[in-house]
This record gives C-alpha cells, sequence and structure tokens, in this order.
C-alpha cells in the first residue's frame, strides 16, 4: 500500500504527534532489531569540505530525523552532544536528598556500632539480640530514607544505596572498620563512654564519607551512579565478617 | 571506526538515552517533563529503544500511581557510547 507523504519539511506524525482517528501515513521506515549501515566519520575522508559533510548528513537523514522538538535549529553534531549533556546535567542537579539525610545516617550507624559492639562483648544470646537489633534498625531507617529519595526525584541511583548507604566505599569501609573495633575494644573494657565516642566517630564518618561521594556523583554522574561491582561487596562483607568473629575470638 | 546510530539521531532519544546514563532507573513523567515532550511521544521513543534493546521498562508504583520506569541496558550504553563517540569526531574534524 503506497502514502502520500505531503510534508516538505522533516516532520514525524505517525510516531513524534498525537493525531485522530484518520491514521497518518508512516514517515520513516520501521525500525529494525538489526541498525542499518550509516556514514562513518571516516567515510567523509580527510579533504572533505564542512559543507559537505553537514550536506551528506542532511541527505541521508541524520540531520532531518532530529526532530521532535524547537530546541534542535540544527543537524550541528555540537549542538546535538551539549543538548544531550544538558539535559542530563540539569536532571543531575535537581535531584535532591531527603531531609535529615545525613543526619539519619550517622545517627542509625552510630547505633548499630554501639549496639553491636555491646551485642559482642556480652558473649550471650542477649548480645546477639542487641547487635541484630542495631542491624534492624539501621536497614529499616536505610529503606525508608532511598524509598523517600526515589519518590521525591522519580529516579533511583543504586550508588546512592551501595556507595552512601551500604558504606562500600574503601573510605567509609575502613572508617567503620576502625570505629567498630575500636568501639568493641572498649566494649570489652567496660568502657561504655568510649564505645559512644567512637561508634559516634564511626557514624559521623560514615556520613562524610557518603557526602563526599555524592558531591562527586553530581559533579561526574556518569561515572558514579552505578553500583559496586558484587565482588567488591562480597569482599568488604567478608572482610567486615572475618573481623567480628577475630574480635570475638581474641577475647 | 565508531559510526552514527540511526536510532539515536533523534535529540529526544539522545536526550533521553544521555539523561538515563546518570541514573540507574527513571520514571516516565520524571522524564518527559524533563524532556518537555508529551507523554505520546515519550512513550513512542521508549517503545522504540526497547524494541532495539536500548533501554528496558516496569511497571511500577509512585506516589500512589501506577507508572513507568526506564532503565538503560548494556547493549544500550554501548550503543550511546559509540555514537556519542562519532559525534564527537564528527565535531574534531568539523573543527
Amino acid at each position: 500500500m503506497s502514502w502520500a507523504i505531503g510534508a516538505a519539511v522533516a516532520r514525524f506524525p505517525d510516531t513524534e504527534e498525537v493525531t485522530g482517528s484518520i491514521p497518518v501515513s508512516p514517515t520513516r521506515f520501521e525500525i529494525s532489531p538489526r541498525p542499518s549501515r550509516t556514514p562513518s566519520v571516516a567515510a567523509f575522508g580527510v579533504r572533505t569540505s564542512r559543507r559537505f559533510i553537514l550536506d551528506t548528513l542532511e541527505s541521508s537523514s541524520i540531520v532531518s530525523n532530529m526532530e521532535n522538538t524547537n530546541d534542535m535549529e540544527s543537524g550541528d553534531p555540537r549542538a546535538a552532544v551539549a543538548d544531550a549533556e544538558a539535559a542530563r546535567n540539569r536532571l543531575v542537579a535537581e535531584l535532591e536528598l531527603p531531609s535529615f539525610f545525613y543526619a539519619t545516617i550517622a545517627a542509625t550507624i552510630t547505633a548499630q556500632i554501639a549496639l553491636a559492639a555491646a551485642g559482642i562483648s556480652r558473649q550471650d544470646i542477649q548480645g546477639v539480640v542487641l547487635a541484630f537489633v542495631g542491624v534492624v534498625i539501621f536497614v529499616g531507617v536505610g529503606a525508608v530514607q532511598l524509598n523517600r529519595f526515589r519518590r521525591l526525584n522519580g529516579v533511583w541511583v543504586a550508588g546512592l544505596l551501595s556507595r552512601v548507604m551500604a558504606g562500600a566505599g574503601a573510605v567509609s569501609s575502613a572508617t567503620y572498620a576502625v570505629s567498630f573495633a575500636a568501639a568493641t575494644w572498649a566494649a570489652f573494657a567496660q568502657q561504655w563512654l568510649l564505645v559512644a565516642v567512637a561508634a559516634a566517630i564511626g557514624g559521623i564518618a560514615f556520613a562524610a564519607s557518603g557526602r563526599h561521594w555524592w558531591r562527586g556523583y553530581r559533579e561526574h554522574p556518569t561515572n558514579q551512579a552505578r553500583a559496586e561491582s558484587g565482588t567488591w561487596v562480597a569482599v568488604v562483607a567478608s572482610v567486615a565478617v572475618a573481623g567480628a568473629v577475630l574480635l570475638v575470638i581474641g577475647h | 571506526m565508531p559510526e552514527l546510530d540511526p536510532h539515536l539521531q533523534p535529540p529526544a532519544r539522545l536526550r533521553l538515552m544521555t539523561t538515563l546514563t546518570a541514573v540507574s532507573e527513571a520514571e516516565f513523567s520524571t522524564l518527559r517533563d524533563l524532556l518537555s515532550v508529551s507523554d505520546s511521544v515519550m512513550s513512542k521513543h521508549i517503545a522504540a529503544l526497547a524494541t532495539l534493546g536500548y533501554v528496558k521498562s516496569r511497571k511500577g508504583v509512585r506516589l500512589g500511581t501506577r507508572t513507568t520506569w526506564v532503565s538503560l541496558t548494556g547493549p544500550g550504553r554501548a550503543a550511546l557510547t559509540a555514537h556519542v563517540a562519532a559525534l564527537r569526531e564528527l565535531i574534531a574534524f568539523l573543527d
């Protein structure tokens, strides 16, 4: 079946615009799962003029396919790249963290370290329950804050879970481990003030590390958005568990 | 030598794909508002990119409303990287 196409300029009513009940004629070919070959940059040759390249792009629909919105005035590839990056940067700039985000992270990590240290020092079932309660508090508060972030912004950033909440970054892992070890030692020595101080330092350092990651993400979102690799998380978790076991065995 | 991907040449698609590199997943209305396009335009771009395997979408809930969450796939990320590399090469040549 043939269709008449009357548009003198590049418009795509069948794919880009809302139409009535009468079907409009297709203005482009169907998308095939295998992309067709398009001109590579090398195909233009080194002695080709700028005008020739732009004309070639125009005739091969590279320019005319840049349809849909009014903000693309020409087929300039610079404008295409700059426009796309501006959209990405605008999204990242508009992202907001829920209120008291870092404060709740610091507080729950402090509580978790203190409860775990106290629980390990008891060396009984009640101690295990105490340590478990600390983990539950941290996971619960973290889940609430991440859910608030998702609802607030309409996006999900996996790095926020792994780097800010789970502390998979090197700095947050190291500061957590040192603080946890110090708090546990102090708990075995019945130095409860020291337990509180070590736990608070650990919580604050953990939150500060998360804040540092968030700033880096806003500057380079593409590099930071994804979560840590499963291998790295497994290594950190293994070291943490081994450290806790060694602390118990050592006493 | 990187090649231009004909499926990423519409600016709205390039913007959509580039935006998705910054997040793990984005909700439909967030993307629609950011790119200043209508629901139907956004739906068609997402459907076309999903057919190619460049993005994946899933149904979810946000603020009590059923909505669609969109994320970039590995092949989509690779295609975008190659396309942007070709564009940058072209820019360098034009300069």
